[in-house]
Parts: C-alpha cells; structure tokens; sequence
C-alpha cells in the first residue's frame, strides 16, 4: 500500500512537471520520473522518519506535506541536468546561475528523538 | 565535458558528400537513362556538377547567435565573417567545414526519399537536402579536450 502511495505521489508531481517541461527540446520522461524519485527519497532522508514510529503508509501520508518542496527540487535537478555539482555555468554566451539547493530543503525539518 | 541540457536547442545537420555529376531529366522530375550495349541504364549527364550532402539528422546543441573580439582572435576571423557559434561536447557529432545546419528553417530536398548517388566511385544514399534552404554553414571547426566549437556563416536565401 505505501509503494501505491509512493507512486501516486511520484506521478502526480511527474505530471505537473510534465505540463511544464514537455517542451523543452530535449526533455524526457523517463529522466524526468528519475528526478522526482530521487527528490522523494531525499525529503524522506531529511525528514529522519526513523526516530519515529511511523508505517509506510504514515510517512507516504506525511511526505504530501511537502508535495511543493519535493516538485521544486525535482524541477531544480532537472534544469541541473549537464552541470551536477555546479553553481555556476558560463557556455557559449549564455552565463546561468543557481540558487544553493540547502535552500530548497528549508521548510524540511527532521523528527528528533528524545533518549 | 557534459554541455548543460537547458542550452540545447533542436538543430540538424547534414555532411558534405562531395560533388557529383547533375543528369538530366524529363519533364516530370524524373532521371533520364541510356542503354549501352550491356542493356545496363546509365543515367544521362548534363556535364554540370553538384554539391550533394548527407541526410540531415537531428542534433541538440547550444547555438548562440553572438560574436565578440575575444570569439575573433580564437578563431582567425572579424566579427563580420561569421553569424554563429555552436559548442557540443568533444566527439559528440561529426560536423566538418563545409557542414550545415538548420536552426529555423525548414528542410527541402532535391529528392523525395532516399536516392543512390554515385560520388568519386562510392555510393550514398541521400535526400540530398538543398543548401538554401539550410540557415548556416560551418566555417571553422575548433575542436579541443572537453568541447567542440563550430563557426557558422550564415546561408544567404
């Protein structure tokens, strides 16, 4: 059940992106799918579900809560894409600069446990 | 060197082949022939030659449309020889001089589908695209470790 919840969260915020990027020449879906897996994976890793006790099916529940942080991330690394680990990149004319991605995480905050 | 994706446009290229003779042809577009005494067709010369290039295929590249003095002293040219600078990373197509590209403008062909063409004693298979109808030509190839950089001139209409 929490592999459904994961994959209608990853669907629904491929979509939207797919609205939005399809017309980039050269867009994929299948990369683009990769991005948003990995910006789910590392919300969760920021949120430190394991000092907690929550089922899959909870976290999938509480991963929506940060439905726009996790598209905002996904839409960074793929406009990232050719330039990993940059923040800067001057190509032909064209110079681009990037916000710092941490700042991206900001609204993420991490379960804590009290021993 | 991995170019950044958000810089790449949809281009095409297509490759000089070489010359080749024109033949002749009837009134509905169709090559004219002769039998020699083999009964093999040979198709009929005018003594005119023609440019002929490749099939374009379609690339994705950063194109930019701007010059510069620093852009004219790497590459041996004024500012006014050229039109355009393309970067791809290194190896990634085989552009040459005498390459060229579409940016804009729509592709037309002297053929329809792919035709045979005999150049210097080898065969192509070809739409062979018209050059006018391209939007530049590659002047100069720099290729380096990481990138390639192509001058482009424009293609007069």
């Amino acid at each position: 059940m929490a592999d459904t919840a994961y994959a209608k969260l990853e669907q629904e915020i491929t979509e939207e992106l797919a609205l939005e990027l399809s017309g980039e020449p050269t867009y994929s879906e299948n990369v683009l799918a990769l991005k948003v897996r990995n910006a789910i994976r590392e919300v969760k890793m920021k949120r430190n579900y394991s000092a907690t006790s929550y089922t899959d099916a909870q976290i999938a529940e509480d991963l929506y809560n940060y439905f726009s942080v996790i598209r905002d991330l996904a839409m960074y690394d793929f406009a990232h894409i050719g330039a990993p680990g940059e923040s800067r990149r001057s190509e032909n004319s064209t110079d681009r600069t990037w916000v710092d991605r941490d700042n991206l995480l900001k609204g993420v905050h991490a379960f804590v446990k009290v021993l | 060197m991995m170019m950044l994706a958000a810089n790449k446009q949809k281009l095409y290229y297509s490759l000089l082949l070489g010359e080749a003779p024109v033949y002749q042809t009837d009134s509905d577009g169709g090559v004219m022939y002769y039998t020699d005494s083999d009964g093999n067709q040979i198709p009929l010369e005018t003594g005119e030659t023609e440019l002929i290039y490749s099939t374009p295929k379609e690339m994705f590249s950063s194109i930019s449309m701007s010059g510069g003095e620093a852009e004219a002293q790497e590459y041996g040219l004024s500012v006014s020889e050229y039109n355009a600078t393309l970067v791809c990373s290194s190896g990634e197509y085989p552009l040459t001089e005498g390459s060229l590209v579409w940016h804009k403008s729509e592709i037309e062909s002297k053929y329809s589908e792919e035709t045979e063409v005999a150049i210097d004693g080898k065969t192509y298979s070809t739409i062979a695209p018209i050059k006018t109808s391209s939007d530049y030509m590659v002047i100069k190839c720099s290729p380096s470790l990481t990138v390639d950089k192509y001058i482009l001139g424009v293609i007069l209409k």
